[in-house]
């Protein structure tokens, strides 16, 4: 009788421990995890704009040799860039016309100078500097972008309003995007 | 003729009763076992769980797109993990899912994206020889992807292998993703007995 049991014992707890372990599956996790860093970037970041003459060339003879404002007023150009974070930032800070050939003051009555505005806009979103004050103008937050940034001029003038002063003239305008998250 | 045959088997029945102070005893026991359909992992000294992660790091080129690299159809380096499963039944029950690679930020403006499909894979070596490869793309895949594995799993190490490859942007490849510190994504395998 004891013999009988025993075995049954055995034979019970070794099916409970089979039935059991069966249900169990081995389950594993992969993470995947990567990055994207905040940045911005321009894919044309160089544009040079040749205006030709910039002296009015006829007319009356007190607005001959002046600056003809129409040459740079109205002109536009695009920039071509990208800017991945909401925050990111986009400013302006343009450089006047300077003859770069004279030196020194110029003559009374001679310009050798254009001053202007220049205008960045991106979407709804521009930021704008002036030649007449030193350093950039404020910034304007252009967050998620890639398209075209126009930048525009304005407000063109000599500081005199006298004739200008011959020779080659060279400004520029920074357009500088600074990516934040 | 039949009466003498009786008695003679009477007689003999004599005879063998005469020893039988010295006779045994004589038993059996039966000894009886099973083997649970189960599986294992072996690297974390048979627990049932296992886990890695796959670091692809800074996903996107100087455009801000997403690397050349990671849209190949094969894993690039440091793409596979591998781990080691034993089970004992003969076709296990496999089930491979995935889910996209996020950043989860709001939804991004037209030209951007921060969400990445791709194609994750595991490959489980058989006893018999070969490698069955399961696949689940994020992209078209409706649920996980559920197969026997039609044979016993190898015994080798590393005979479990997941990797990810194929990555594509939400939107189209030329999409700008979005600026984040943590993309995840997660690729759930179970490997369950055959019963």
């Amino acid at each position: 009788m004891r013999k009988t049991v025993l075995t049954a014992t055995i034979m019970s707890l070794g099916l409970l421990a089979a039935g059991a372990a069966s249900a169990q599956p081995v389950t594993g996790s992969v993470a995947i995890n990567g990055s994207v860093a905040s940045r911005c970037s321009f894919s044309t970041d160089n544009v040079v704009l040749n205006i030709g003459e910039m002296s009015i060339t006829s007319g009356s003879t007190s607005t001959l040799g002046t600056y003809d404002h129409t040459k740079l007023d109205g002109l536009s150009t695009p920039l071509t860039g990208f800017c991945n974070g909401a925050g990111a930032t986009m400013t302006v800070e343009a450089f006047p016309m300077l003859n770069t050939s004279f030196t020194g003051a110029p003559p009374s009555g001679f310009d050798d100078r254009v001053d202007y505005t220049a205008t960045a806009t991106e979407n709804n979103v521009s930021a704008t500097d002036t030649t007449l004050t030193a350093g950039p103008g404020a910034p304007g937050t252009v967050g998620y972008f890639s398209s075209n940034i126009t930048v525009s001029f304005s407000n063109s003038a000599t500081p005199g309003g006298g004739k200008m002063i011959a020779g080659p003239y060279s400004g520029s305008v920074n357009v500088t995007l600074t990516p934040t998250t | 003729m039949k009466r003498v045959l009786l008695v003679a088997t009477a007689i003999a029945g004599l005879a063998f009763a005469a020893p039988s102070l010295a006779q045994t005893v004589s038993g059996s026991v039966g000894i009886t076992g099973s083997v649970a359909d189960r599986c294992v992992v072996n690297s974390s000294g048979g627990g049932e769980t296992f886990s890695d992660t796959i670091p692809l790091g800074e996903l996107t080129k100087s455009n801000g797109t997403l690397r050349g690299d990671l849209q190949g159809s094969s894993a690039i380096s440091g793409a596979t993990v591998k781990f080691s499963v034993t089970c004992t039944g003969s076709s296990p029950q496999v089930t491979l899912s995935a889910t996209q690679l996020t950043a989860g930020l709001a939804t991004p403006p037209s030209g951007f994206s921060d969400t990445i499909d791709y194609t994750a894979e595991l490959d489980l070596d058989k006893a018999a020889g070969g490698t069955v490869p399961y696949t689940y793309n994020t992209a078209t895949a409706a649920g996980p992807s559920t197969a026997p594995l039609g044979g016993q799993l190898s015994t080798a190490n590393n005979n479990v292998r997941v990797s990810a490859y194929s990555f594509a942007t939400v939107g189209g490849q030329s999409n700008v993703l979005s600026a984040s510190p943590s993309y995840a994504a997660t690729i759930s395998v179970s490997i369950a007995p055959t019963l």
